[in-house]
């Protein structure tokens, strides 16, 4: 019994140690895509949620910029694709706005969109999307520096140059 | 044209035989006329003078009016002829594995589709529905970006969520959705309201049945049909009263279309005149078209269903395509008389003439008489849904009007036919319009207020693209009239405060959360008016304390203490750019409130807190399209950051916490904690207005109550608005508010009593967020000893 308790102890005290010298990021950002795969089934009142299980730590996963989400929204963005493929980017923004509704916090679709805009010549609008979509994309690192190289190219395009620049810095100290 | 050529010949032969008469007349004038008066011939010939002139005025003037009333056929015929109101649709309800739908959810909107339930769909506009499993037929419809073919599906739903979708050969569906229910239209002041159909759209069937009950040789005459007039005088005579009509088809659509409605014999010769010019110049395929649009079928309120193809929709829910026999019929049936055979309110009467209807095409051998037999035995199976025409969503509708307003002409919106789609969610609305009529009476009861006298707002935006999701305008949901949550503008006491303490931690180098203010009595002297002495609502005071708990326990006197340090002007300018047009005036008093906004606005307000900082103009209206499908119009989403994410990510934080632990924490009643739901009370002096607005992960909510007449209403935030709040958030299944803390945020445990930096050993350490650079560096004595405990554990005494 005591050995038990030790190991659990001692199983904590590992976890809690090593989260405080990594450089892990946000809990939030590694459960993003599961949020995002299909929208939660929302109790009214939920149980609480799953009762605490202690494991030992694991180096976390390294994220990448490959968009993670459900079917339905997979389906659209597929169907954007296409329609970008075939010259109609407005028609590609109408479909993934019709994704963002059912994914609304998925930064992938906001930075898809700020691309189809900068595309547009939109360029105010892609880089206030991009930069919505840098506010929803938590630790994903790569995400970010494309949505900060986005930003440089739509302020280059309006003559921002000094804005475009801390921009493009922005994305290179991004790590 | 041709008996007025014909007349007019005549005349110019009668002239040139009596051309001689005026000029002998003129050797002799003065004898002439003494001659007239004592010989008979001259006399006579005198008389036929007077005539022929007499005549040969009429017959100039009716050809003038033959010429007019050609014109007028043509002009109206030719034209534009009818107005047609635009449609207004809700957003189509999206399906797809894992998306949370409830199964009243599906129904609902299955029936306001209009569908039809059955225990197995077999026609196109049907379903069935078992423990959780549905088999729908939709029908086709055109959306903005494409056309969905009609198709079926079948759907498993368990606990609320969508976990199975599949199509007629069983394969999964990965996202479908089921077309835009309609939820209105606007109409042009006559209130006629109408679908267009082409003459290709009539059934066979139908145009079979109107002319063997209403004018049997209608391929044969050329407008006007003697024989008809007998047989119908015959009929009458024999019955001894009316029960027959004369007129043909094109006199009918003469009739409805150019006259008025008298019953005079000029009138009658003007119908047949028309009637005879109107078959010269058109094809009996495109009279028949206009007779199929124009007919006046039935009455709703203030609004005229004319046309076949609305009368299908209104009686049946459906195309006119759609029809089977015993429909067709029945809706032939009603051109005698729309309220008399009224099958709504006359069944009886209106299955006794679609009979006659049906025996008149079985005499004609259209169908065989066994089918018209076994029709006849059937009953009258009408749409079960009324169709509201614009009068459902009444609150919502005037938002979508003057968004519109700003882009299009009233003429353009009640006459060509747009198709307006919306961001209406009829299921969001229907629960928000329950919840509010529930509380209401519920408050007034608990309360002990007079009854009948609380009105309220509530507005539902989706949290992260401003889309309006629903809009109750008071308590009367069907009532079109005063529009509280567009035009209702109230003080909004302490909603009021987050805009405060926003603009004191974008300042993150003075202020964070931990920051003590002073919560101790104060008089402001603003050179104006008298000294203001603002007091808390518990009219105490509660000296030094951290910010985050002057907001969630919303102090007075520690806000205005900021405020004014902040400066008043700094506070306007941040309310502007959050998303509200309104000019304020920056007067000490602002701080607590004294700032009147509509629901409207403050869901404007919240929804910029809710995305982060990111303002998005909220939008009722997703696209426009030209009757022909055309688009005209998007309003796309758009995005605008206004406020830096670390500085909003801490203020939502600390809204959670007001509903925690602060004077929100009454929505436990009604939404779990754990949902991390964000938000603020807000009531007014003398408890006039009681508000709440808070947003969950998906959806903002705002509510007020209040009472028209601007006297108390004797509710708080958090004993009115806030139980409606709750319940309406609750019915409609919220997303947890999950918090994405950006880059620049960090956080710390710290001491809430003494603000000093801690760990989560050290007792009653809380975790708090802080922009970074900005959490407390000097660290409390238990945080000390706990780490150097720690660090002997792993690394040993150095």
């Amino acid at each position: 019994m005591t050995h038990q308790i030790f190991s659990l102890l001692l199983v904590m005290l590992l976890v809690v140690g090593c989260a405080s010298t990594s450089n892990r990021p946000a809990p939030v950002t590694q459960r993003l895509p599961q949020e995002n795969s299909s929208k939660p089934a929302v109790s009214v009142n939920p149980q609480p949620s799953e009762s605490i299980s202690i494991q030992p730590y694991r180096q976390p996963n390294e994220i990448t910029a490959t968009p993670v989400h459900g079917k339905a929204v997979d389906a659209l963005l597929n169907n954007a694709r296409r329609q970008e493929a075939a010259g109609d980017p407005a028609a590609a923004a109408v479909t993934v706005e019709r994704a963002l509704r059912i994914e609304p916090r998925n930064a992938h679709l906001w930075n898809r969109l700020a691309n189809l805009r900068l595309e547009q010549d939109r360029y105010g609008m892609a880089a206030d999307l991009a930069a919505k979509s840098n506010a929803l994309a938590g630790g994903d690192v790569d995400l970010k520096r494309e949505n900060w190289n986005l930003i440089a190219k739509a302020r280059y395009a309006t003559g921002d140059v000094d804005g475009a620049r801390s921009a493009e810095r922005k994305a290179r100290t991004l790590y | 044209m041709a008996p007025t050529k014909r007349k007019s010949k005549k005349t110019v032969a009668k002239r040139s035989s009596k051309k001689r008469v005026p000029s002998r007349r003129g050797s002799g004038g003065q004898k002439g006329r003494r001659n007239k008066k004592s010989t008979g011939p001259v006399r006579k010939r005198r008389w036929f003078t007077r005539l022929f002139f007499l005549g040969l005025f009429f017959a100039g003037c009716t050809s003038l009016y033959l010429l007019y009333l050609d014109h007028v056929v043509q002009k109206k015929f030719e034209g534009k002829r009818w107005a047609i109101p635009a449609r207004v649709y809700g957003r189509p309800l999206e399906l797809y594995p894992g998306a949370a739908i409830s199964s009243a959810q599906l129904k609902a909107e299955l029936t306001l589709l209009g569908y039809q339930k059955v225990s197995y769909p077999k026609r196109e506009g049907s379903w069935s529905s078992h423990k959780g499993r549905f088999l729908v037929r939709t029908r086709a419809f055109q959306f903005w970006d494409s056309e969905m073919p009609a198709r079926y599906m079948e759907l498993g739903l368990v606990g609320g969520v969508v976990n199975r979708l599949v199509d007629s050969k069983g394969r999964e569906i990965s996202l479908v959705r089921l077309p835009a229910p309609e939820v209105g239209s606007i109409h042009p002041a006559h209130n006629e309201d109408r679908i267009l159909i082409r003459r290709d759209d009539m059934p066979p069937l139908l145009v079979q049945a109107l002319i063997a009950s209403e004018d049997r040789d209608f391929y044969q005459h050329s407008g006007v049909d003697p024989r008809g007039i007998l047989r119908a005088l015959w009929a009458n005579m024999r019955a001894g009263g009316l029960v027959q009509g004369g007129s043909t088809l094109t006199q009918q659509l003469v009739k409805n279309f150019y006259l008025t409605r008298e019953r005079t014999l000029w009138r009658k010769l003007n119908e047949a005149a028309m009637a005879l010019l109107l078959e010269s110049h058109y094809s009996k395929d495109e009279i028949l078209e206009a007779y199929a649009n124009e007919i006046y079928l039935g009455q709703q309120g203030a609004r005229a269903i004319h046309g076949f193809g609305l009368a299908s929709q209104f009686y049946f829910g459906t195309s006119l395509e759609a029809l089977d026999l015993a429909q067709i019929t029945a809706l032939v049936a009603l051109v005698r008389g729309p309220s008399y055979y009224d099958p709504r309110r006359h069944p009886e009467r209106a299955k006794k003439r679609r009979n006659l209807i049906l025996k008149q095409l079985a005499d004609r051998d259209v169908i065989t008489s066994g089918k018209a037999t076994k029709t006849a035995r059937t009953k009258l199976i009408l749409n079960a849904r009324q169709h509201h025409g614009g009068r459902q969503f009444p609150a919502f509708m005037d938002l979508v009007r003057r968004q519109l307003h700003r882009d299009y002409r009233e003429d353009d919106l009640t006459s060509e036919g747009l198709r307006i789609f919306t961001t209406l969610d009829p299921w969001v609305q229907q629960q928000t319009e329950a919840a509010l009529t529930n509380r209401l009476d519920l408050l007034e009861r608990e309360h002990h207020l007079p009854r009948g006298k609380l009105e309220s707002a509530a507005v539902v935006v989706d949290s992260q693209g401003g889309e309006v999701m629903a809009m109750a305008g008071g308590r009367r949901q069907s009532y079109a009239g005063f529009n509280r949550a567009l035009d209702a503008v109230r003080p909004i006491g302490s909603l009021i405060k987050p805009v405060v303490y926003l603009a004191a931690l974008m300042r993150s180098d003075q202020y964070t959360l931990m920051t003590s203010l002073a919560d101790t009595p104060l008089t402001i002297d603003d050179g104006h008016s008298e000294l203001w002495s603002p007091r808390n609502y518990d009219r105490k005071t509660h000296g030094d304390v951290p910010l985050h708990k002057a907001l969630s326990a919303s102090y007075n006197l520690a806000t205005v203490r900021l405020g004014m340090s902040l400066g008043l002007g700094e506070i306007r300018d941040l309310l502007s750019e959050l998303g509200v047009g309104r000019p304020i005036n920056p007067v000490p008093a602002m701080l607590l409130g004294a700032v009147s906004l509509s629901p409207l606005e403050v869901a404007q307000l919240y929804q910029t807190m809710a995305a982060g900082g990111f303002y998005s103009p909220l939008r009722a209206i997703r696209e426009v399209l030209a009757s022909d499908g055309q688009p005209l119009q998007r309003y796309p989403l758009t995005v605008n950051q206004v406020v830096e994410s670390g500085p909003v990510y801490l203020l939502n934080h600390n809204l959670q916490e007001v509903v925690q632990q602060g004077t929100g924490r009454g929505l436990s009643r009604f939404i779990s904690p754990e949902m991390g739901v964000a938000g603020k009370t807000g009531t007014t002096d003398d408890l006039r207005d009681s508000w709440f607005a808070g947003f969950s992960g998906d959806k903002v909510g705002v509510v007020w109550i209040g009472r028209d007449d601007n006297s108390p209403a004797g509710l708080t935030g958090s004993s009115g608005a806030l139980p409606l709040w709750g319940d309406m958030m609750r019915r409609l299944r919220p997303a947890p508010l999950i918090l994405t803390p950006p880059d620049e945020v960090e956080m710390a445990w710290v001491i809430p009593e003494t603000g000093l930096l801690a760990n989560e050993y050290c007792k009653g350490s809380v975790e708090i967020p802080f922009i970074q650079g900005s959490a407390p560096t000097i660290t409390a004595d238990c945080a000390r000893g706990a780490s150097s405990m720690i660090k002997r554990l792993f690394w040993g005494d150095d």
